[in-house]
């Protein structure tokens, strides 16, 4: 009797194990292995790796690069999701009102989001390049420079081409976020305001970005994260230069582990965006865990 | 009136398209260039000639057929387990109750906004210890460490979105429990599991950050890995490159154009329940 309640009882958790021994070995341990690593001097160049406490902290937070990598990957992060979520706005708004082309519009907005991060890449420095990019040539025959800009090569454009192939590329789940939400608009609302001779700004602003908030919360935290985490896009064009003018905390972190092999350093700052995307969805997480509870 | 208005819808519409699909066009169109044309002053919009030497240097004379193999069996495998594993856990989640379970879910919660970067040194001096770095498992398993949280997240709603009362009927008729899970659950879940399938798929297909750390030899290579080397070597050779971009893009956009449906609407779930 005994062994068969144990036995019923266990069953919950024999179907979770697979998935904890996956979690715990791939993703826990490691974590918890990060911190370890962060608190010793471990670079490839010496055999010995001595333990110096939170020296690595101390030593990037006091770093004038961390400083601007820290600039740079606000700036990147915050821009890019604003004008993500214009854009997906702008587009969202346009889409729901129309009625044929609706289906067509969707999948020809969704396209950048499904292309592969390396292809996206490699197509947008292709038509960047400075000497033989069809971009600069049509500015050229449009009368509207003179001379090739060097988009991803000079310190000061890099950093707003990138937010710019980010924008496009990343737009499309704003667009599909919030498209989703303005067809939960029961329609009467609308045609209501607009036999009362509300304008289309009153509508949106009063009826449809009301409506919106929720999902605009959430898919700004989501997105928040994705665009800080974003690896792909700047590693295979620029590799945060030049002169460091991309370097995001993703990107920094992995030079300072892969390029500079100082594998100690980078846990420490690998840590250091924990705590950063931490604070940024902590409201996120509570508001979740506080649904589950339910 | 009417007339004007149609007009700027389709100008409008046209400008969109062009945007999107541009960038698109132009890698397409580069690849099929012949060598001497992809550097013709002005660019010529229209290929005057139709030339597939890129595609058959890449498919011949590169790595290229290589990195897709492994990219595919790297996918489906990792699409494959990640299905199985979290719809187990999530049964467990949605069918039962035991202790542990709001700790499983922070847990869950929590790993889903880990940065990939305080995985990366860890998982590379693991895995070097266990000397499986250049394998197939290193990959495989990280990749599915790294989607787990969230397919077992999206997978529990659409579990929990399913009537109990479907296992009490199925308990009665003798179902066991895994049983109900295999021949009543799952096939009700369908399209819960494609949405999730489909961004696993997406996400590790293109993944270069693991694939290009923990790989260093070309029998092991992934396609996106691939082509970042290709790039980063000086002298780039735009038309291979771009003939593999498109190599790159079309099993994408193949199973894009397939799910399309699927795909939006588990992105919305979420969204739009209110």
């Amino acid at each position: 009797m005994i062994r068969k309640r144990f036995f019923r009882n266990s069953v919950p958790y024999m179907y979770l194990l697979p998935s904890v021994v996956i979690i715990a070995s791939l993703l826990t341990y490691p974590l918890l292995y990060n911190l370890y690593v962060s608190v010793h001097r471990w670079q490839l160049s010496r055999p010995d790796k001595p333990f110096i406490g939170f020296d690595n902290f101390t030593s990037i937070l006091s770093d004038e690069v961390f400083r601007s990598v820290l600039w740079t990957t606000v700036i990147w992060t915050f821009i890019g999701v604003t004008l993500q979520m214009l854009i997906g706005l702008l587009g969202a708004l346009y889409v729901d009102e129309r009625r044929r082309s609706k289906g067509a519009l969707r999948s020809l907005l969704l396209l950048p989001w499904v292309l592969p991060g390396v292809v996206t890449a490699l197509m947008w420095s292709w038509m960047l390049q400075s000497d033989m990019g069809i971009l600069n040539d049509l500015l050229k025959t449009l009368h509207l420079s003179k001379e090739n800009i060097s988009w991803l090569g000079s310190d000061q454009m890099a950093l707003g081409t990138l937010i710019f192939v980010n924008t496009w590329k990343a737009f499309p789940f704003w667009f599909l976020m919030l498209l989703a939400g303005l067809q939960d608009i029961p329609n009467d609302q609308v045609e209501a305001a607009k036999i009362d001779g509300a304008r289309w700004l009153g509508i949106v602003s009063f009826i449809k970005l009301p409506h919106l908030k929720p999902i605009i919360g959430a898919t700004g935290v989501i997105t928040t994260i994705w665009t800080l985490n974003y690896f792909d896009l700047i590693w295979v064009t620029t590799k945060g230069g030049p002169m460091d003018s991309t370097s995001t905390l993703p990107i920094y972190t992995y030079r300072l582990a892969f390029e500079f092999f100082d594998f100690g350093k980078s846990s420490a700052m690998a840590l250091v965006s924990l705590v950063i995307i931490g604070i940024v969805c902590l409201p996120y997480m509570r508001s979740m865990l506080k649904s589950i509870k339910e | 009136m009417k007339g004007i208005r149609l007009g700027s819808h389709m100008l409008l519409f046209i400008a969109i398209a062009a945007v999107i699909l541009f960038p698109l066009y132009w890698l397409l169109v580069t690849s099929v260039k012949p060598s001497a044309e992809i550097f013709a002053v002005p660019p010529t919009l229209f290929p005057n000639q139709i030339s597939w030497d890129h595609y058959r240097s890449v498919f011949r004379y590169s790595e290229i057929p290589v990195y897709f193999m492994n990219s595919v069996l790297i996918t489906a495998i990792t699409v494959f387990i990640v299905l199985a594993v979290a719809s187990l856990a999530a049964y467990s989640m949605t069918r039962y109750k035991f202790k542990g379970k709001l700790t499983y879910f922070t847990v869950i919660l929590f790993a889903q906004v880990m940065p990939l970067t305080t995985l990366i040194v860890p998982l590379y001096i693991l895995w070097g210890k266990l000397e499986l770095l250049n394998s197939y498992t290193s990959i495989i398993l990280t990749y599915c460490a790294i989607l787990l949280p969230m397919a077992i997240w999206l997978l529990t709603g659409y579990f929990k979105g399913i009537p109990k009362d479907i296992d009490e009927a199925a308990t009665i008729d003798g179902c066991s429990s895994f049983g109900i899970l295999v021949r009543m659950i799952l096939p009700l879940a369908q399209s819960g599991l494609v949405a999730v399938g489909l961004t696993v798929c997406i996400t590790v297909w293109q993944e270069i950050m693991i694939a290009m750390t923990f790989v260093s030899s070309d029998a092991m290579r992934t396609l996106p890995a691939g082509i970042n080397t290709f790039i980063t070597k000086s002298g780039i050779q735009w038309g291979p490159l771009t003939a593999s971009g498109i190599v790159t893009t079309l099993p994408v956009l193949i199973i894009f154009i397939i799910f399309q449906k699927a795909l939006v609407k588990g992105l919305t779930a979420g969204a739009t329940k209110g």
